[in-house]
């Protein structure tokens, strides 16, 4: 009798959370849903909407662009989950050494974590820029480009240019969590395996990595959770261009539903990109439980 | 303190409180400010929710504005926009002025203004309709009529529009095709300014290139003087686009379809357009390589600054930019009198002769103005597009008002330094073809769908006729469903 009390004051106290997690994340998740399910245009009328099942799904399907639209977001989101963590690693090992001055390094590699996102992005902008950036004035100055370099308008450049950025902005947080996990690997066991006449690259990888294992499994998966849903980066430095070459999920989204009006259509998107980062969220949530047990 | 003192100050004070009245009475006299309480009778004062204003009142701007239509606490919510280019106390003045001059109408009401961002105004637009918030009046450019229309989102205004106000407007506003109106010809914008836009070539280089305005009126003439800059000055790439978004490319290259009879969302099913349309698109290739590959990362703000410093030699202009331009460049070292040739659109085969577009900007009624508050609304879009306060404030624009010059213009000019600008449009509207900016069916979608195309066009990845054919494709089935 006093469990079943116990239970439904449990309850009851969880009821303004759960109402309000309803409100703010059920009715709109619902309603994105629904939406995706609509033919909803707004340059038909504010009343336009009417259900149409999977139709916003089938004409995403035979978007010639389709392809593309995926190859970026691959590109994206593996590049900016995975290159700042590998430049986050680098930087974390070094930093796990005695060096002088060690505590102002460790305090400057956080600087672009402290920046904002869109300043960064707009910097980047900048700093790219063909007709007046950085980058190219210092490349000509240094004799090494004969005519400025599109970083964001060439094709061959518009990624690479992209992920550095990218990496830049978001490697300080993988090397904070790194360079916490590697405080925590036992000096002793570096010291055995030096006796043993075991390499650095040896201690690295039979080591270090084994033992860190788990955090970085963590960090690619929140990675891949972030990155996919990001739209600061690409929107403010490309919207997506030209053309459709850096086109990434999220700022299609924007595009479909806020310049095309085609709100439909824009919550397909949304829905399906909410089903890929739901595998991810699954994925992390199973680490991190398994972690929990472990 | 004697009795005779006392009467004697009662006295001084007695006068004193006549002749007070006496100078009010005179004032009131006119009968042009009556008082609150007066002029709420139905005779005097011009009924609210959708009734037009009765005649005598609203005859003239002066017996209208010193009417009170209204002593409710009325509110109005108006969503607007200003150069950010403009100084801010230009932008107040404006504020202040049309505040205080709607108070004489709604002595109790209040005005909410809003100030947002260019890109801001078009994107919240939506979001208010359809979140039903209960803005009144918001600010866009013709483009954007169409569109809005077809969503519902604006309401018919003329019905509450004063006498003054039609009298005094330029009759082509009221006439298909200006983009104050909706496609069946129903008035839903009060203009504020009309927007001219033509090419500004640098003089100096256009004169060492031994180049001309008149030399640059077709298609074929445009793109040989623009290879003529690119040969002689040391601009090797002269033409400036802002191709780094497809709206920003819409806006630059629409007015070529334009000068060629078409626009460019006009797929017909027989195919008619065909040729005209690929002429179009092959006078495009054709200047694309004069473009600086810069370009398709620009947007208007980097081409702005790619013509201020000598980057490019030309590009296409709005007479709006004016403030743009000339606070980015106060030494006038690109743009200024001595520095800017004034260039119309050139035109094709089956165009009107060298040309230049006319589109409106000014203000819209939402379909979210509640009944009750419109004829308040209304009187304020008429209060700011007054024609004092569209000659000084619209800034580059031509105002929408008749019987005005340029010299007219300067006498009340917030910035005295505009004259030239303002004379050289004005010899532009008198010599060369007026096109009237249309926007299109679709226009965002076939945008969207065209732009990753022109980008493949301008690489040389495909010809005008790949062009036609990809944007037809996508386009006819947007056209019909629309």
């Amino acid at each position: 009798m006093a469990r079943r009390r116990e239970t439904i004051i449990g309850l009851a106290l969880l009821l303004p959370a759960l109402t309000a997690i309803l409100l703010v994340v059920g009715y709109p998740l619902a309603r994105a849903v629904v939406l995706s399910a609509s033919r909803y245009r707004l340059t038909e009328g504010i009343d336009s909407e009417r259900l149409c099942g999977l139709c916003n799904f089938e004409a995403l399907l035979s978007d010639p662009f389709l392809g593309t639209y995926l190859r970026n977001q691959t590109i994206w989101v593996a590049g900016a989950t995975f290159l700042p963590i590998l430049l986050a690693l680098g930087i974390a090992l070094l930093m796990n050494r005695p060096l002088r001055l060690r505590w102002l390094w460790r305090s400057i590699v956080l600087v672009p974590w402290m920046m904002p996102p869109a300043t960064v992005a707009v910097t980047w902008r900048w700093l790219y820029d063909q007709q007046w950036g950085l980058l190219n004035h210092y490349l000509a100055s240094a004799g090494l480009t004969e005519r400025p370099i599109g970083f964001l308008t060439a094709p061959e450049w518009v990624w690479p240019s992209i992920l550095v950025a990218a990496t830049w902005m978001w490697f300080p947080y993988n090397y904070v969590v790194l360079l916490a996990s590697l405080q925590s690997v036992p000096a002793e066991l570096y010291e055995a395996a030096r006796i043993d006449g075991a390499s650095r690259l040896a201690e690295l990888r039979h080591i270090t990595l084994p033992l860190i294992r788990p955090v970085l499994l963590v960090l690619v998966t929140l990675g891949l959770i972030w990155t996919s849903n990001d739209f600061t980066t690409i929107f403010l430095l490309t919207q997506g261009g030209p053309g459709v070459e850096s086109m990434t999920v999220p700022p299609l989204i924007y595009r479909t539903s806020f310049r095309v009006y085609d709100i439909g259509r824009g919550a397909a998107i949304g829905v399906i990109l909410m089903l890929v980062g739901l595998i991810f969220v699954i994925g992390y949530l199973w680490l991190a439980r398994k972690q929990e047990q472990a | 303190m004697s009795s005779n003192d006392d009467r004697s100050r009662a006295r001084t004070w007695g006068s004193l409180l006549v002749m007070a009245a006496l100078t009010l009475a005179a004032c009131q006299a006119p009968a042009a400010s009556p008082s609150p309480a007066e002029s709420a009778t139905p005779a005097a004062s011009p009924s609210v929710a959708g009734e037009s204003p009765t005649a005598p009142a609203d005859a003239t701007y002066e017996s209208w504005i010193n009417t009170v239509a209204s002593t409710d606490p009325v509110r109005v919510r108006i969503v607007h926009w200003f150069d950010p280019a403009n100084p801010a106390e230009h932008n107040q003045e404006l504020i202040d002025r049309a505040t205080a001059e709607w108070k004489k109408r709604y002595p109790n009401g209040q005005i909410s203004w809003e100030l947002v961002g260019w890109g801001e105004i078009d994107q919240k637009t939506p979001g208010f309709v359809q979140a039903g918030e209960d803005v009144d009046i918001t600010y866009n450019w013709g483009g954007a009529t169409e569109n809005w229309c077809a969503a519902g989102f604006v309401v018919p205004i003329e019905q509450y529009m004063p006498a003054w106000w039609k009298a005094t407007r330029i009759p082509e506003m009221f006439k298909l095709p200006a983009n104050t109106l909706c496609p069946d010809g129903t008035l839903v914008m009060a203009a504020v300014g009309v927007e001219s836009q033509f090419y500004l070539v640098r003089k100096d280089l256009a004169d060492a290139a031994g180049v001309t305005a008149a030399s640059m009126a077709t298609y074929q003439g445009f793109v040989e003087g623009f290879k003529k800059i690119s040969e002689q000055t040391a601009v090797k790439k002269p033409v400036g686009m802002a191709l780094g978004a497809d709206w920003t490319t819409m806006d630059m290259l629409s007015f070529l379809w334009l000068g060629n009879g078409l626009r460019f969302g006009d797929f017909r099913p027989d195919g008619s357009e065909r040729d005209a349309w690929i002429e179009a698109a092959t006078f495009i290739r054709d200047l694309f390589q004069y473009v600086p590959e810069a370009a398709l990362s620009w947007y208007h703000d980097d081409l702005a600054q790619a013509y201020v410093s000598g980057a490019i030699a030309g590009r296409q202009v709005g007479n709006w930019d004016y403030a743009n331009l000339a606070t980015l460049d106060p030494s006038g070292s690109a743009f200024s009198e001595a520095k800017a040739l004034m260039v119309p659109y050139p035109s094709g085969s089956k165009g009107p002769g060298a040309f230049h577009t006319s589109s409106y900007t000014g203000l819209f009624m939402l379909s979210t103005s509640p009944m009750e508050r419109r004829q308040a609304a209304a009187d304020l879009m008429a209060i700011v597009t007054e024609t004092r306060t569209v000659w000084k404030h619209s800034d580059g624009t031509n105002p929408p008002t008749t019987d005005w010059t340029a010299e007219d213009r300067l006498k009340v000019a917030y910035d005295k330094n505009i004259g030239w600008w303002w004379k050289g449009m004005e010899q532009l509207n008198k010599s060369t073809a007026t096109v009237p900016y249309q926007g299109f069916k679709a226009r965002d979608e076939i945008t969207a769908l065209a732009y990753p195309h022109l980008v493949d066009l301008f690489r040389g990845k495909i010809t005008p006729e790949e062009l036609y054919e990809k944007v037809r494709a996508g386009a006819l089935p947007l056209l019909s469903s629309n």
